[in-house]
């Protein structure tokens, strides 16, 4: 893991330090290639036809399937929802990325809500924020819904 | 497929993750994407605290040499041989942890430009010895877990 992860912080690091802000446009396309991969390697195929089911569904591929996180809450407004995350494999690399003023975008649960939401729902939706609490071991992923 | 131990559910899904953004990458940038190798191998080594990517060396055999040591003892390969000539660095790995990744891009057209070894080789050489190096072939065998990885020297 630790190899992996330093990886993953080694790009997210250097692709910022070159293109800044424009490394968020790549979120729904990593999303894309990880749901390709969730369907082939792990078999899984998202079917819902609706955002709270999608997220819900999201969220039991995440928790209960992979292990890769302990909880997955989602709250959901008009024109916005949000993702609070406990104890996520990667937490420990955002919250260094977000200290060096980082903005994430390699973030599995990020990507490929990002994209599911589209792609599934045509809905299109932007990543207002992302706030790790290292201490509660959370992290808050918040979109904004667009159009 | 790996040999460095069997890799973990979430391991695994990690690589998917790394495959996804390699991915990603290459469809929107294509070649351009491997301007990046030496950038990642700076945050790699600094991550990882390679620490001979901040020695001096007199040769390229030495520090290439260094750098295998290195990623060996981190895991990430079994074993790693370079032989070093007038126009070329060629680096022949058994066992990386990357090698499934890599054999699926390679099959789809894609030039790997996150690999540790091409990394922190390449920043490795600009930084420490002034060399440039790009990557000119990679070549990938599945069954024997070996990769052959060779530089250009620029």
């Amino acid at each position: 893991m630790k190899v992996l992860k330093a990886i993953i912080y080694g790009v997210e690091k250097a692709l910022w330090d070159a293109l800044g802000r424009g490394s968020l446009a790549f979120t729904p396309f990593i999303g894309e290639n990880i749901c390709e991969e969730m369907s082939n390697i792990f078999g899984k195929n998202i079917e819902s036809s609706s955002l709270d089911e999608l997220l819900e569904e999201m969220g039991h591929f995440y928790v209960e399937k992979l292990g890769f996180s302990e909880s997955f809450d989602v709250k959901r407004g008009d024109s916005e929802f949000s993702i609070e995350v406990k104890g996520c494999s990667l937490l420990d690399v955002e919250e260094r990325l977000i200290k060096d003023g980082v903005t994430p975008f390699i973030c599995p649960l990020m990507n490929s809500v990002a994209y599911i939401v589209r792609k599934k729902l045509g809905v299109k939706s932007r990543i207002k924020s992302i706030n790790v609490d290292p201490e509660n071991r959370t992290c808050r992923l918040s979109f904004e819904i667009l159009g | 497929m790996r040999n460095v131990g069997d890799p973990t559910p979430k391991e695994n899904f990690l690589e998917v993750v790394i495959y996804g953004v390699e991915r990603a990458l290459w469809d929107a940038l294509g070649k351009s994407s491997l301007a990046f190798t030496s950038r990642i191998g700076e945050s790699l080594c600094e991550e990882l605290e390679i620490k001979v990517c901040e020695e001096n060396f007199v040769s390229i055999e030495e520090a290439v040499a260094a750098i295998g040591d290195a990623l060996k003892e981190l895991g990430i390969l079994e074993d790693i041989h370079a032989q070093v000539d007038e126009s070329q660095i060629r680096f022949r790995v058994k066992g990386c942890m990357l090698l499934p990744i890599e054999k699926r891009l390679q099959k789809e057209g894609i030039e790997p430009f996150i690999c540790p070894i091409m990394n922190a080789a390449v920043y490795m050489l600009r930084r420490r010895l002034g060399v440039r190096a790009k990557l000119s072939d990679i070549n990938v065998d599945v069954g024997r877990k070996t990769c052959e990885i060779v530089f250009e020297k620029l």
